[in-house]
C-alpha cells in the first residue's frame, strides 16, 4: 500500500511539489525501501538525461532571420493599405455601434441567411418545363381570336400528335 | 541591471524595436527547445520558432500584463506548435526525435556512418542512448509531451504549467506521472546499463 503510494508520488517529489510532510514521508520511505529507491533513482536519471538531450540552441543568426520574416510581413501589409484600413473603419463602427443596434444587425443579417438560403430550400419554386410553357402559351394565345398563327400552329401539333 | 520582460513590453509598446531584439534573444533558446522537441525535426523547428516570434510581434501590442509574460509566451508557442502538427505531416528523418530507433537498427547504422570514423566507444553509446530516449520521449501523446518537455526545459512548477495547459494541477500531476512512467518502461534497459 505504502509502496504504490510512494511510487504515485515519486514524480511530484523529484519535482518538488510534494509539501514538506508527504515529502518528508516519501523520503524515508524511499531510504528503507530499495524498490522504491531504485524507482526514485531511475525517475532522477531519466529527467537527468531527457534536461540534457532536450536544450537546444538555435543558430546564431536567428534574430537576423526572425527580422527578415518581419520584413516581409511588413511590406505584405503595406501592399493593402485601403484593405487595412477598410477593415479598420469596419472595426471601429463596430465598437461604437450601440448594443442595440449591433442586435438588430446581427437579426437583420439572421433574416437575409434565412430568406436567402433556407427558405428556397423549404419552400422550392414550382418548376415548369418549356414544353409545357409552350402549350400553355398556345392555349392562350388561341382564346385571342385576332391572333391566327398561334391557333393554326397549336393545331398542327395537336395534329401530329393525333 | 538586466531590464524585466515587463519594462521591455512597455518600451517596445512605445516604439523601441531594439527592445523586442533584446526579447527574441532572450527567450529565443529556451522556444526553439520546446519547438525541437515538440516538432522532432531541425527544419520544422526553425520555421515555426520564426513564426512565434512574428506572431508575437504582431500581438504584443494586446499583451495586457494580466498573466506573466512567459506563461503568455509559453501558450503561444505550445498553441503554435499543436496546429502546425495538426497541419502537417511529419517529416521522418534519420536521425530525428521521431523516428522508431528501437524498432530499427538502421538508423543508428546509417548515423555512425555520417558522424565519421573517429567516434569512440563511449561518445556512440551516449549518442545511441539520447537517441532512445528522444525516439521514447517522441512516442509519448500530445497532451502527455507537451507536459513533459516544459517541465524539464524550463523547471516550471504545476501551477505554471496549469496556468500555460489551461488545465488543473492535479492534471499535470498526473500527466507527468504518466509521462515518466511510460519512458521508464521504454527505457529501463538502456538507462541501467549507462
Amino acid at each position: 500500500m505504502k509502496c504504490r503510494w510512494s511510487k504515485e508520488n515519486l514524480s511530484a517529489y523529484i519535482d518538488g511539489e510534494l509539501n514538506i510532510i508527504t515529502g518528508w514521508i516519501i523520503k524515508r520511505h524511499a531510504k528503507f525501501c530499495p524498490e522504491c529507491q531504485k524507482e526514485l533513482n531511475e525517475l532522477q536519471k531519466i529527467s537527468k538525461l531527457s534536461k540534457l538531450l532536450l536544450i537546444k540552441e538555435p543558430e546564431f543568426d536567428f534574430y537576423e532571420q526572425v527580422r527578415e520574416k518581419l520584413q516581409q510581413v511588413k511590406i505584405a501589409q503595406q501592399e493593402k493599405p485601403e484593405i487595412a484600413a477598410e477593415r479598420k473603419s469596419i472595426e471601429r463602427m463596430w465598437t461604437f455601434l450601440p448594443q442595440s443596434g449591433k442586435a438588430a444587425l446581427l437579426v437583420g443579417v439572421a433574416a437575409l441567411l434565412f430568406f436567402l438560403v433556407i427558405y428556397p430550400q423549404i419552400f422550392p419554386a414550382p418548376s415548369l418545363s418549356i414544353e409545357q410553357f409552350e402549350e400553355e402559351y398556345l392555349r392562350s394565345r388561341e382564346t385571342l381570336p385576332w391572333v391566327e398563327s398561334p391557333a393554326l400552329s397549336a393545331t398542327l401539333m395537336s395534329a401530329e400528335r393525333g | 541591471m538586466a531590464n524585466s520582460d515587463e519594462s521591455l513590453i512597455r518600451r517596445f509598446k512605445n516604439g523601441d524595436e531594439e527592445s523586442f531584439k533584446e526579447l527574441v534573444k532572450r527567450y529565443q533558446a529556451r522556444i526553439y527547445s520546446i519547438v525541437f522537441a515538440m516538432m522532432g525535426d531541425k527544419n520544422d523547428a526553425d520555421d515555426i520558432c520564426q513564426e512565434i516570434f512574428v506572431k508575437l510581434y504582431r500581438s504584443l501590442y494586446q499583451f495586457r500584463g494580466k498573466s506573466k509574460f512567459f506563461t503568455w509566451l509559453y501558450r503561444l508557442t505550445v498553441n503554435t506548435c499543436i496546429n502546425a502538427q495538426n497541419g502537417r505531416k511529419r517529416k521522418l528523418q534519420t536521425i530525428s526525435l521521431s523516428h522508431p530507433v528501437g524498432e530499427s537498427e538502421q538508423s543508428l547504422v546509417e548515423f555512425i556512418e555520417q558522424d565519421g570514423e573517429n567516434c569512440s566507444i563511449d561518445i556512440l553509446k551516449n549518442k545511441e542512448l539520447g537517441m532512445k530516449i528522444n525516439s521514447a520521449i517522441d512516442c509519448l501523446s500530445d497532451d502527455l509531451k507537451e507536459v513533459f518537455i516544459l517541465r524539464e526545459i524550463e523547471d516550471l512548477s504545476y501551477r505554471e504549467l496549469a496556468k500555460i495547459l489551461q488545465c488543473s494541477e492535479g492534471t499535470i500531476k498526473s500527466r507527468l506521472f504518466r509521462a515518466r512512467d511510460r519512458l521508464k518502461e521504454k527505457l529501463l534497459p538502456y538507462i541501467n546499463n549507462s
